[in-house]
């Protein structure tokens, strides 16, 4: 039996209605903005697939990784340093005196092995990880602690790496193409982009709407009762793992080849404690709430610290306590949870009647 | 579903020791096919530890458990859930508070199923049928589309027994089904038990003697670890020792209270 999408009784239809107007207002955005609006958009974009990832994990299954850049990071390296082969050694080599990439280069050089082996590389890491941290039943904060030794270490060991990596300055100037060796001009870029974040929206609401999605979420709610009703739960949470691994690779892909730059700073600590803090103040679980929480995070920092650069992370701290001690579901949690009880109440009522 | 009458829990030499201390020691039990068993005992009797062993909850230090002619010591819990068909309620409602009433159910009767069952098949009309229907059963039709968290307790306790029914279970272990409700709701779920569970193994830990009364067909009484006697309600209710560990026990627990 299928739900109509558009129903009173469907508690996702809210959900669907604030999505379908959030896609047409990014669709129709170009049209009233400069080009430098567009680019922090387009960084949006890649931003709202990256909180995707964690909302399949955090919101639905209950794993707060707190190192979830690191697949960010592992999709975004793979993709920068096959595609900056393409004119031969990249500068950031060369400059130290590397005249000879590793062989790994040279077979990254071809764009669809290079974007493939991104997300193939994200993948196998999460699925040694996931096996390994699921199976010997760690959870909850000492999978987060975990997750972030590990985003710590990747960030370490991209700069100790320059040679091969960039260091701290990153890499520079990727060119914009995806998948096939086309340069792509940025404002056709931007709607490459917002196709992929449909496309990635629409693969996450089927998920979570599906029978395993429920069981996600009960995975989340109670994993030792799930045991008895027969669920291999440690089955379920690889496979999420995975899923949410490759989505984040994805979103790098996205970052490097739209900014035409990655450095450590996008894919260490700070950037997985950012990601956090868009689902927390969109709210977690609900796909929606990773859309509005990046765009409203995301926005806030660009516009204040044009103009008030000093205070950006003063108001950046407030505004995260704020959602904490107010609004701890999140801006569209709190909205969900009004309406459902809206909804209770009236049914309530009608029985009085 | 096989034969009924092939569901015959047979418990031999069972016992667990935690660091030297043996919470059940040497427990012989067998439970007839379709019977339903209560389990009392005082605080501390190894009741709930005797329903972890058989549920694969905690690994048996000795001895052996068998249901319909296979092994269950020493198996992982989904597995003897699934296999063996093996369901369990927990001590407390154990449910998932931040879900509706309809995915508690649904999520009962769809374990043991393949990846491409949960990512690619619809909800069938038949499904609906069946947890209406077991929903009926357990009082709770009209809180479908409620969140298990908004249930009474009493309500709760209904939803996970609803749960374990709709799993389709042959042996079913209930630990304390009862606990915190009223005596009108503890009634209600005697008569609940009694309806549903007919041609189920049942297997019950309960403190509550009207409810043993109303359901048990053979009570067992465990006492520290061991089984201390077995019998119909009103046997172990005139056997002397049984009055002198247990019953004894609970008066003066009443007394202090008063």
């Amino acid at each position: 039996m299928k739900q109509k999408l558009f129903s009173k009784d469907n508690p996702m239809s809210m959900m669907f209605i604030i999505d379908i107007l959030l896609f047409v207002f990014l669709a129709i955005f170009p049209l009233f903005v400069n080009e430098f609006r567009l680019q922090i958009m387009a960084k949006c974009l890649c931003y709202i697939v990256f909180a995707y990832s964690l909302d399949l994990l955090w919101g639905y299954v209950g794993l707060m990784s707190m190192g979830h850049a690191v697949f960010f990071g592992i999709g975004a390296y793979i993709v920068a340093i096959g595609y900056s082969m393409e004119g031969g050694i990249p500068s950031y080599m060369t400059s130290l005196g590397v005249m000879k990439a590793p062989g790994i280069y040279y077979v990254l050089a071809h764009k669809p092995i290079a974007f493939f082996a991104a997300l193939i590389g994200c993948g196998v890491v999460a699925s040694i990880l996931g096996a390994f941290l699921f199976t010997k039943k760690v959870n909850s904060v000492f999978f987060s602690l975990i997750t972030f030794a590990l985003a710590r270490v990747f960030e370490l060991l991209i700069i100790n790496q320059q040679k091969y990596t960039g260091g701290a300055n990153g890499i520079t100037q990727v060119p914009s193409k995806l998948l096939v060796d086309v340069e792509i001009p940025d404002n056709i870029y931007y709607f490459v982009l917002l196709g992929i974040v449909v496309l990635v929206y629409v693969f996450c609401r089927y998920l979570t709407n599906s029978r395993y999605g429920l069981i996600l979420e009960a995975v989340r709610e109670n994993e030792d009762r799930l045991n008895f009703f027969g669920y291999n739960v440690v089955r379920f949470k690889v496979v999420v793992f995975i899923i949410s691994a490759v989505i984040a690779g994805l979103a790098g892909i996205m970052f490097a080849t739209s900014q035409s730059f990655i450095g450590p700073s996008n894919v260490g600590i700070s950037a997985s404690t950012a990601v956090l803090v868009w689902l927390a103040l969109g709210g977690r679980g609900n796909i929606t709430g990773a859309t509005v929480g990046t765009l409203v995070v995301c926005w806030a920092e660009s516009l204040f610290s044009e103009q008030l650069t000093d205070y950006w992370n003063i108001i950046y701290g407030i505004m995260v306590l704020l959602v904490v001690f107010f609004i701890p579901k999140g801006i569209v949690g709190t909205l969900r949870e009004a309406v459902y009880n809206k909804r209770t109440e009236a049914r309530h009522n009608l029985e009085l009647e | 579903m096989s034969d009924i009458r092939e569901n015959r829990l047979v418990v031999r030499g069972l016992s667990v020791s935690f660091n030297g201390f043996v919470a059940v020691d040497q427990v012989d039990l067998t439970v007839e096919p379709g019977e339903t068993r209560v389990i009392i005992g005082p605080n501390g009797a190894g009741k709930t530890t005797l329903l972890d062993l058989i549920t694969g909850k905690t690994a048996a230090t000795a001895g052996t458990v068998e249901f319909r002619n296979h092994q269950l010591a020493g198996k992982s819990t989904s597995e003897i859930c699934n296999k063996y068909h093996v369901g369990r309620k927990f001590q407390g409602p154990n449910v998932f508070h931040e879900l509706t009433v309809h995915e508690n159910m649904q999520l009962a009767m769809m374990g043991n199923q393949s990846m491409g069952f949960y990512v690619f098949s619809q909800k069938t009309r038949e499904e609906e049928e069946r947890i209406d229907a077991c929903l009926k059963k357990v009082n709770l039709l009209e809180y479908k589309e409620v969140k298990a968290s908004s249930l009474s307790h009493g309500q709760k306790q209904w939803l996970e027994i609803g749960m374990v029914i709709l799993q389709n279970a042959e042996l079913i272990v209930l630990d304390e089904p009862t606990a915190g409700m009223t005596a009108e709701e503890t009634y209600k779920t005697g008569e609940m038990i009694k309806n549903n569970l007919k041609e189920k193994t049942v297997l019950v830990i309960e403190h509550d003697m009207d409810f043993v009364k109303q359901i048990a067909e053979k009570v067992t009484v465990l006492h520290q670890g061991r089984v201390l006697a077995e019998g119909t309600f009103e046997e172990m209710e005139n056997d002397p020792r049984v009055i002198s560990v247990y019953l004894k026990q609970t008066e003066e627990e009443e007394d202090a209270k008063c």
